[in-house]
């Protein structure tokens, strides 16, 4: 997918996307993280209902996605795409909470969790855009969760997923940014 | 008092995460989840700070913030916003409302209470009213010098084994130091190189974390500039060297206020023992007289009449020391406790020299006063 769409070059919207997801990590993880790669984020052909996009993360786990939107002078979506292993040891560092705490207040304290991630990586990358002077605002976080599931976007927008690894452990980051009002 | 912080975000994570940063100090932390529950927890519990997010469903901060300002009965109550917004024109908004800070998410949280305690005077739990501690409990003290010989002698010098001495040399190394692990008590050599003792002292001083740690300084007994100034610096204490470890106890005991009763009273079978120091200095002296009503009225509380005075380990008589004595005899005959003395025959040779302790009788050893006075 091309960035016509967008007034950044693919390079400065990674560096913007690297920085909030890093920020993060070092921040409230003290863990550390780097971006391995990226790639194109497929937009649905609506005509092939039969063959649709592969998941952002390939796994037998269950996925749970952090998801937060901006809109303003520049409109879209972060997705923090993590296997449900990775985000319990998340929300046990991010919170103070072991994993029998966890389990005991159940999936909701985990949802929470990557809730406030998926706020506090997407509020950076909007931060950023902002002080670039396309200000925006953000929207309420949400979750995901499921298995073997597809994200698929319209076209006419510009879709990237930034794969990273913290402790030999991979995540992604799937973002999708249209011209706003 | 305890102080009332609110928090008010829609996030849990986010709730738990501020509690968390605040379990140590002495808080009471209230909840709201949108800008409705803040302004009603606000009315209600009349906070000492509210941390206010932006972006919440309901009521966001900006419109909580908006109507808190307009409240006669609210608007002094300060706020620091603690947000994922900071894009530039989102700040300015809110600054013009008017805020005590800003702080952006993701946060460190020493970097919340740092802020906080700008603002109240945010005080850690040991620092409340408790249970004293006393010579048996742990107590770390960090001596920030540059010559190692002085921070081994002084690991050397105090008598007692629960006390641990660590030594570092400089500003960098006392910081790291304290982030991991704060110390009752920080010692430092105020002749450091380029007077960093004295910005040492700030940046500690500056530090929520060390922000009530007493810090001694310490310096040669001729170099009377520094000492001056390190008093007008407010460090909590001054030790001159050669150090009189005697006297630097006593201090770090009061400094921290430690009980250091269990050096000087011990109760045994039926009797209270007071063991006056052997310096009779001025200061060791002191320590046990502030003791000395509390604990003998401990002792007829648990139904003790006997106290024995024992003073065998004294070198040489003075004035504090027959006062002292003189006034622990007064309070046992006022609370009818029978008494006796144990003490060396120069004790009871120095004693015949004094108006008020001519006639004293003094035992040999507890022993015997135990079994011939009593």
């Amino acid at each position: 997918m091309s960035n016509e769409f967008i007034p950044f070059k693919e390079p400065e919207i990674e560096a913007m996307v690297s920085e909030a997801v890093e920020k993060f990590f070092s921040v409230m993880l003290d863990w550390p993280v780097e971006c391995v790669g990226s790639r194109e984020g497929q937009t649905a052909d609506f005509d092939d209902l039969d063959a649709p996009p592969p998941p952002v993360l390939e796994s037998d786990e269950t996925i749970v996605v952090g998801m937060v939107g901006f809109i303003g002078a520049l409109s879209g979506v972060l997705n923090i795409h993590l296997k449900e292993s990775l985000a319990l040891d998340v929300t046990s560092n991010f919170l103070g909470m072991t994993l029998e705490e966890i389990n005991e207040e159940g999936v909701e304290v985990v949802n929470d969790a990557l809730g406030e991630m998926g706020n506090m990586v997407g509020g950076t990358f909007k931060n950023s855009l902002c002080d670039s002077g396309y200000d925006c605002r953000m929207t309420l976080p949400s979750i995901l969760r499921g298995r073997n599931f597809t994200i698929e976007t319209p076209s006419g927008v510009f879709r990237r997923i930034y794969d990273f690894k913290t402790l030999d452990r991979v995540f992604s980051a799937d973002l999708t940014i249209k011209p706003g009002e | 008092m305890q102080l009332k912080i609110l928090t008010v975000d829609d996030s849990r994570a986010v709730r738990i995460i501020v509690k968390k940063a605040f379990k140590t100090y002495n808080v009471e932390l209230l909840e709201a989840a949108n800008g409705v529950e803040g302004l009603a927890a606000a009315s209600k519990e009349t906070p000492d700070l509210i941390l206010l997010d932006v972006t919440m469903p309901v009521m966001d901060g900006v419109e909580m913030l908006t109507k808190l300002k307009a409240d006669p009965g609210l608007k002094n109550i300060p706020v620091v916003m603690l947000t994922a917004e900071a894009g530039r024109e989102m700040v300015l908004k809110i600054a013009k409302l008017g805020i005590r800070d800003y702080i952006v998410k993701p946060f460190k949280e020493d970097v919340l209470t740092e802020k906080v305690g700008r603002i109240i005077d945010l005080r850690p739990i040991s620092d409340t009213p408790n249970k004293k501690k006393t010579l048996s409990d742990r107590c770390d003290i960090l001596v920030v010098e540059d010559k190692p010989a002085i921070i081994e002698q002084i690991k050397n010098g105090f008598r007692n084994p629960t006390w641990q001495v660590f030594g570092v040399s400089s500003t960098g190394e006392t910081i790291d130091f304290c982030q991991k692990t704060v110390p009752d008590l920080i010692i430092i050599s105020l002749s450091l190189p380029d007077e960093s003792a004295y910005t040492l002292f700030r940046l500690l001083r500056s530090n929520m974390k060390t922000k009530y740690v007493p810090v001694f300084g310490l310096v040669v007994k001729t170099d009377l500039h520094a000492q001056q100034q390190a008093q007008q610096f407010g460090f909590s204490s001054i030790i001159t060297k050669p150090i009189d470890y005697e006297d630097l106890e006593s201090k770090i005991a009061k400094a921290i206020n430690l009980d250091t009763s269990e050096r000087y009273f011990a109760f045994e079978e039926d009797y209270l023992i007071v063991h006056v120091p052997e310096s009779s200095s001025a200061t060791a002296l002191n320590e046990v007289n502030n003791y000395l009503k509390p604990k003998i009225s401990e002792a007829v509380d648990n139904g003790y009449s006997r106290v024995i005075f024992d003073v065998h380990t004294v070198k040489s008589v003075n004035m504090s020391f027959i006062k002292l004595l003189v006034d622990s005899m007064g309070i046992c005959k006022e609370l009818t406790l029978t008494y006796s003395l144990v003490g060396n025959s120069n004790v009871a040779e120095e004693c015949k020299g004094f108006e008020e302790s001519k006639d004293w009788i003094f035992y040999s050893s507890i022993e015997e006063a135990k079994s011939k006075a009593l």
